[in-house]
């Protein structure tokens, strides 16, 4: 009844659960008592014991048919075997006694026929040989072996019963003792006192001065220190000339790199003192010397160009360069110049913008060296009185403003649309009034603006079209060209400069009157054809007549071109 | 004053300076480099040894003035190299063939006093200068030897100083300088008359220099009686706080309380090394005490100890020895252990010029620094006080105020 209960109120899928729990736990239970982990193994095996003892006490145990049978039989075949092995071993003991003999026969015999020639050794000797050189085993070989390692082991014992005997151990001699930290160490009964005097001394001294373990401690190393400056206030009293070391007392401080610790001892400092300057008047010379070499390497290496310089143009048929006389003037100047710019870069670290910086929030790259402060009111103001009408709508970002927009926009004229968006959209940004924009990214490469001007019409004509086709292609709406593709760069562009970097190369092609009325099927094209093709033949033939005439010129070794340009040869 | 002979006092109403405000003075020269100030080879090479390798802003413009000969007024931030920039200025002026006086820097504690006479001698270090510290607390006859052999420079707390001037041991009519370093306390009353003694006994043609990190407008009213004509580097007051030190107030609601405050923060003074103010000296002895009780380790010092126990624990701290100093305004002023970190003010101090000196301590030559203002309810008003005539920002402590140290 409770249990019919309990199902009906239960979902089917709690009774699925429930039987899968139960099948995981009986695996389980299979695993652990399989698993070859040992202590799980010994637990079950403690539950497996315990349960047999329990079935063995209980009333209604039965023994399993035949099993005292199969006990039998495994007896007999225990003692069976027990034989066999018996048996093998005895045999295998026999040959091993036999394998003993003919090794020590055959040292024997290795002896006696120590030549090959006497094979011819009576019937038995022979006999022997037979049976040794049949057998797979090398006996001799194996007698040898054993002599020799029998030796080397009787040497080694030798040497080492010498070295004992040499180096006695003698136990009497170490004695143990516990060290100031509690451990048990052992030294020589000699060393002892000395050890027990430094383990007195560490326990009597802190271990680090830093960390003083007792007040005591601290205390004694402050009058250790005490009196050392107090040692080292009356040599100065004592002393006519103070110096800084004299009055430093150990002071932590960080002096510069060049700082110099001069010895207390007046006759030692100036020692000291004059190396150093001799030292610092050394550098001084080499740094001179330095200079000097470099000069004299780069006039040299300016003669040489010079000479070279001169050469070409007399290959050329021109007089000599006149000497230079600035050329040694220049140096100078070069090095004041030098230096006057470590000095500047000191003085204004000004954060430089680097090309990668601009755009990042702040950074409006860099200013324009014509942008003054007229400009920068101007801008002020622009930016102050901006008309909110021409900010983004906020529709603009949803989908169906998307669209709407969209059509709007196809009811002006584009290049108008164009602007007004592009206006409305950027007017608030700061670079609008930058400088001439940088190139777009490649990524949608755009024809040299050259071609598109004289033919801005195919570009233009499009909304037209689109009315028209709307009006015919209802059934078959066009998708609506995505406008943020259409301004990937976030650098806004005045209409005209739109219109020439657009290119009309982003804008899919749009579809012509032809092209719904079955004219012309090919869509419609930039250039009209034909035009380019003489064009670009014309450009190749007179660039091969060119290269010819030069090439001919040159065969029949006239210098025209290097008269030309003789800096090119 | 009117007893003053001196030639270049320019007598003026105090009437007509207290309305006049002072400004640094125009044209003040700037020069970039230690290289281009036209300095003996010598003391350039002990300027770079001691670790300075660019002048700063003070060092820029001051020593150039002070090697002329200027009379000079030389105010700059708390740790920002003025002790140096009048130091290089001296040791470039003096001849160091003769062994005669040439230029006296007064200050008013004896451990300033030995500072500035290390760091004399540190920059001189090549040149072979000598300096000798005349300070109270110490042996007369010693002292008497020292000036005997002769001194380019003594640096001094004027009472030793004009004892020994009256005892003709320290000779004046070479001094071509005369330094006040911590110059509004010099000229304050307790130190006025003994600076105006001192002065007295130079020549008249003594150059003079004014340096603090303070020059209040009184001080300034003063400099006309004893200067002539003084080219002024100042400071305005709401740029006299370092960015490098982060100020903090702890408020508590009683006095008992700041000692466990300051307790817990133990852990962060051993950082690098601290500095705790208190306002008196029996405060400063109860306070350490009470740390020692507690099982902390720190040292303490003020005026009323022993100069040698004075020295000793100088000593110590300059080695780092100890990491806690508990002291009183004795170490307020000019005291540079580049190590200190953090500035307690266990008490807020009496005046706004202290504060500035006190969270001075630490910050040292462009280091950071943290300076920890224990105040009470009442206190809070005295403080914001502070914060506002130095338009500089003191928050409340947070709790990750071992991060900025």
């Amino acid at each position: 009844m409770n249990s019919k209960k309990a199902i009906n109120v239960s979902v089917s899928s709690s009774l699925i659960d429930l039987k899968a729990e139960l099948i995981r736990k009986q695996q389980q239970l299979k695993a652990s008592t399989a698993a070859p982990s040992d202590g799980r193994h010994r637990g079950v095996l403690k539950t497996q014991k315990k349960s047999e003892a329990l079935r063995l006490q209980s009333k209604d145990y039965q023994k399993n048919k035949g099993i005292d049978k199969r006990n039998q039989k495994d007896v007999e075949r225990q003692l069976e075997e027990e034989k066999n092995l018996e048996k093998s071993k005895s045999s295998l003991e026999a040959k091993a006694r036999l394998y003993d003999k003919m090794q020590s026969a055959a040292l024997v015999l290795g002896d006696v026929d120590g030549d090959d020639d006497d094979e011819e050794d009576g019937g038995r000797g022979g006999a022997v040989k037979q049976l040794y050189s049949n057998s797979l085993v090398n006996f001799q070989q194996k007698a040898v072996d054993e002599i020799k390692e029998r030796r080397n082991q009787q040497q080694v014992e030798s040497v080492k019963k010498k070295f004992e005997e040499a180096y006695p151990i003698d136990d009497g001699e170490w004695e143990e003792f516990t060290d100031g930290l509690g451990r048990t160490r052992k030294c020589l009964k000699a060393d002892l006192p000395s050890f027990l005097e430094r383990e007195e001394e560490r326990l009597a001294m802190p271990e680090n001065p830093g960390i003083c373990l007792s007040a005591t401690a601290d205390d004694r190393l402050r009058e250790i220190k005490r009196e050392k400056w107090e040692l080292e206030a009356e040599l100065l009293a004592a002393k006519d000339k103070v110096h800084y070391q004299d009055i430093l007392y150990d002071e932590v401080r960080t002096h510069g790199v060049g700082f110099y610790a001069f010895d207390k001892d007046e006759a030692k400092r100036a020692e000291q003192m004059r190396e150093l300057k001799k030292a610092s008047e050394v550098t001084k010379q080499t740094r001179e010397k330095l200079k000097k070499e470099k000069k004299s390497k780069k006039s040299a290496l300016k003669i040489r160009l010079k000479k070279i310089r001169d050469r070409k143009r007399a290959k050329a048929g021109l007089p000599p360069l006149p000497e230079s006389e600035e050329d040694e003037g220049d140096d100078e100047e070069e090095d004041n110049k030098e230096e006057e710019k470590t000095d500047e870069t000191e003085e204004q670290k000004a954060p430089e913008i680097r090309a990668w910086d601009v755009g990042k929030t702040g950074v409006f790259g860099p200013k324009p060296s014509t942008f003054d402060e007229l400009d920068e009111k101007w801008l002020k103001d622009r930016r102050s009185d901006r008309n909110p009408d021409f900010a983004p709508p906020s529709s603009i970002y949803s989908e169906g403003g998307l669209r709407k927009q969209y059509n709007s926009q196809t009811t002006s004229s584009s290049s108008s649309s164009f602007s007004a968006f592009s206006s409305s959209k950027y007017s608030n940004f700061v670079k609008s009034s930058d400088p001439p924009p940088p190139p777009r990214p490649a990524t949608s490469p755009s024809p040299p603006p050259v071609v598109i001007e004289p033919q801005p019409k195919p570009f233009r004509a499009p909304t037209n079209f689109w009315k028209k086709t709307q009006q015919h292609q209802q059934s078959a709406p066009q998708k609506p060209i995505p406008i943020k593709d259409e301004m990937p760069a976030p650098i806004p562009l005045s209409s005209e400069e739109f219109d020439r970097e657009r290119g009309g190369v982003e804008v899919a092609p749009p579809p012509t009157f032809e092209y719904y009325h079955g004219g012309d099927p090919k869509p419609p094209r930039r250039r009209p054809p034909g035009q380019p093709d003489e064009v670009v033949i014309d450009a190749v033939s007179t660039g091969l007549k060119a290269l010819r005439e030069q090439f001919e010129s040159r065969k029949q070794g006239k210098p025209s071109t290097s008269k030309i340009f003789p800096e090119f040869n | 004053m009117a007893a003053t002979t001196s030639r270049r006092v320019v007598e003026t109403d105090l009437d007509d300076l207290a309305n006049v405000e002072f400004e640094t003075s125009e044209n003040v020269e700037v020069v970039k480099s230690f290289d281009s100030m036209g300095l003996k080879e010598d003391l350039i090479r002990g300027i770079f040894a001691y670790g300075f390798d660019k002048p700063s802003a003070i060092q820029q413009r001051a020593i150039k003035p002070i090697v002329k000969g200027r009379d000079v007024i030389a105010q700059a931030q708390s740790g920002t190299g003025k002790t140096a920039t009048f130091s290089i200025g001296i040791l470039q002026s003096i001849d160091t063939t003769t062994r005669e006086t040439q230029a006296l820097v007064l200050s008013p504690t004896r451990e300033l006093a030995v500072q500035i006479q290390k760091v004399i001698l540190a920059l001189g270090d090549y040149m072979s200068v000598q300096c000798h510290a005349c300070i109270g607390g110490t042996n007369l006859g010693e002292d008497i030897r020292k000036l005997d052999y002769g001194q380019h420079v003594v640096s001094g707390t004027p009472g030793r100083v004009f004892d020994m001037i009256r005892r003709k041991c320290l000779r004046t009519r070479s001094i071509k300088m005369l330094v006040l370093d911590e110059a509004d306390e010099m000229l304050n009353k307790g130190f006025k008359e003994q600076i105006y003694d001192v002065y007295r006994y130079l020549p008249p043609s003594t150059q003079v220099v004014l340096v603090s990190a303070t020059l209040p407008h009184e001080i300034l009213e003063m400099t006309s009686k004893f200067m002539s004509d003084p080219i002024r580097i100042l400071v305005k007051r709401d740029e006299l706080t370092l960015e490098g030190i982060k100020q903090f107030f702890v408020a508590v609601e009683r006095e008992e309380w700041k000692f466990d405050t300051l307790c817990d923060l133990y852990d962060t003074l051993t950082i690098t090394q601290a500095v705790i103010f208190c306002n008196t000296k029996r405060k400063v002895d109860w306070l350490a005490e009470k740390m020692r009780e507690s099982n902390f380790t720190v040292s303490s010092m003020h005026g009323e100890m022993p100069q040698k126990e004075r020295d000793a624990i100088m000593k110590e701290f300059r080695n780092q020895q100890t990491r806690v100093l508990i002291t009183t305004d004795v170490w307020a002023r000019g005291i540079d252990v580049q190590q200190v970190s953090l500035v307690i003010n266990y008490d807020l101090p009496n005046n706004r010029e202290l504060y500035i000196h006190r969270i001075g301590r630490s910050g040292r030559f462009g280091r950071k620094g943290v300076a920890i203002n224990f105040v009470k309810e009442d206190d809070i008003r005295i403080l914001r006080d502070i914060e506002q005539y130095y338009s500089t920002q003191i928050d409340e402590m947070p709790m990750n105020v071992a991060d900025l140290i």
